[in-house]
């Protein structure tokens, strides 16, 4: 089985926050994947600097990746510049959010 | 087999380590403070319900009256700000504190000292209130030594750790002038008693409470509003036109200067409608049209400092007992105490959320954060405390004692559901 960015996308979007209900990908925090031969480089953002689900987010991230068939290191690249803004939300995602009232 | 490695972002910069887990302190030290400052929130919300009648007889310099608002200020208020910056200060402004020791150290001075200073303004035993005013004094000493000096040189959001810095200022100066009304209690000496009072009020309520929020706030609320687009003119103004005119008012009622009262007054006004414009800009440009119950509660909290704003010109201007009582009570309890409240809607969840499941992040069938809560509970509890307040205020600015002692059962039933809510959520497995 190819290893591909899409696939790894899937599996990034399994990792949810939990405040959102939003996988890391639908809200728009994943910004590159990165395949060189079996190892991946994932480069992504949190909502705001200092998240205090940073960490758990990361190990979440190395996990599902890991458990991909033919992956070897996963590496995570965590960068605010540029920041996150609510306009990179999958407009989708933006949807489910916009009517998410009090869930 | 291998596909072809996409190009990074060109503006890409790792920064990892942002608040490296060696820099936060162990959990049990900001827990140990919220459960002390929910405790606080208890005693005082029960005894509220015995002293509002007096207040809506406009007397609001009596011992009960002065043992209730300490419940809240120092017990509520401050115990839950030492808590919040020990976690915040590291993700917020880059500043950890030296020791988690003298943290849990400043929390048994704080405790004790406010459990003192409370027992002795009801039962009006000076010596108890200044053996517990020496114990706050100490535990604010230990928290400059382990958490505030590091606030002169914050590596990141300078704005947010200067307006945290004069918020400890204005404390620091709220506890020198209860250090000198003190001296008047045993005797020392004479100082006029009303003026040293209200500069004490306000220092707590306008000076620190407010601008710890502004400063705070500024973080958390674009944060859980997803509203960073927002403007933040209004709100790089509002903090320092806040401590410019509590600090005006302050000299004016020490100096009997009315000018300087009043022109204070008005300062200190701009500054805060400044930042309610701050808090509606943020609100306005949420992502989330629907807002949860925590939300809806911090914009009663800033509706009520709002009618505070008004109600405190109007005492300002009239001098009408009755309106000083009013302002007191929508600033402090219904302002401050409520905001504090909101909060802690959202992070005690949070972080049982964290605490149980975050070493899980990935696994399918998770809850959110949202799924550990009652919503109607919380819904309630948020109708109580906005049905109390407004009860209570208006009561009290009509001189009404009956109404008064039935707005402070609705806030005490408010807190009492929030209360054992927060039991539930820390005991259910």
């Amino acid at each position: 089985m190819t290893l591909t960015p899409d696939a790894v996308r899937q599996a990034l979007d399994t990792v949810q926050d939990p405040e959102l209900g939003l996988g890391l990908v639908a809200l728009g925090l994943v910004y590159d994947v990165a395949i060189a031969g079996p190892d991946v480089t994932v480069t992504m953002t949190f909502t705001a600097e200092g998240c205090p689900l940073g960490d758990a987010i990361e190990a979440g991230v190395r996990r599902v990746v890991g458990a991909l068939p033919g992956v070897g290191q996963v590496r995570v690249h965590v960068t605010f510049s540029p920041p996150w803004c609510p306009e990179r939300i999958d407009p989708a995602a933006l949807q489910v959010l916009r009517g998410d009232a009090e869930s | 087999m291998t596909a072809p490695a996409a190009r990074p972002l060109a503006t890409a910069l790792p920064v990892a380590g942002l608040a490296p887990a060696d820099a936060m302190p162990p959990f049990r030290l900001p827990a140990a403070h919220f459960a002390v400052a929910l405790a606080w929130l208890g005693i005082g919300s029960a005894c509220l319900v015995p002293a509002a009648p007096a207040l809506a007889r406009g007397a609001w310099l009596t011992t009960d009256a002065a043992a209730v608002a300490h419940c809240f200020t120092l017990g509520w208020l401050v115990t839950s700000a030492y808590g919040a910056l020990y976690q915040l200060g590291p993700v917020a402004m880059a500043v950890e504190a030296r020791s988690a020791r003298a943290g849990f150290v400043t929390l048994a001075l704080h405790a004790a000292g406010t459990a003192l200073v409370v027992l002795g303004l009801g039962g009006w035993l000076p010596g108890l209130v200044a053996a517990g005013w020496a114990l706050v004094a100490a535990a604010l000493a230990l928290w400059t030594w382990n958490v505030g000096a590091r606030l002169v040189a914050t590596p990141r959001a300078p704005r947010i750790g200067y307006t945290v810095l004069a918020a400890f200022g204005a404390l620091w100066l709220g506890l020198l002038v209860a250090g000198a009304r003190l001296g008047t209690m045993l005797g020392w000496w004479a100082v006029p008693r009303e003026a040293l009072v209200a500069v004490h009020v306000q220092l707590a309520a306008a000076g620190f409470g407010t601008l710890l929020v502004m400063g705070v706030g500024s973080r958390l609320l674009p944060m859980f509003l997803l509203s960073r687009t927002a403007p933040e003119w209004p709100g790089r103004w509002a903090a320092p036109l806040a401590a410019a005119g509590v600090l005006l008012q302050a000299v004016g009622w020490l100096a009997s200067i009315r000018a300087l009262v009043a022109g204070g007054g008005v300062v200190l006004a701009v500054g805060i409608a400044l930042f309610l414009l701050q808090a509606g800009l943020w609100f306005r440009h949420r992502a989330r049209p629907q807002l949860d119950p925590s939300l809806r509660q911090v914009a009663a909290a800033l509706a009520h400092l709002g009618a505070a704003l008004v109600t405190g010109l109007a005492a300002l201007a009239t001098g009408a007992p009755r309106l000083v009582a009013a302002y007191g009570l929508l600033v402090i309890v219904g302002w401050l105490a409520v905001l504090i409240a909101a909060i802690y809607a959202r992070i005690v969840p949070f972080l049982t959320w964290m605490h149980r499941y975050s070493r899980r992040v990935g696994e399918r069938g998770l809850p959110r954060v949202a799924d550990l809560v009652p919503v109607r509970w919380v819904r309630v509890a948020s109708a109580a405390w906005v049905a109390g307040i407004a009860t209570l205020a208006a009561a009290v600015a009509a001189g009404a004692p009956h109404l008064a002692a039935l707005g402070a059962a609705l806030f005490a039933l408010a807190s009492g559901l929030s209360l054992t809510l927060y039991a539930r959520l820390a005991t259910r497995r």
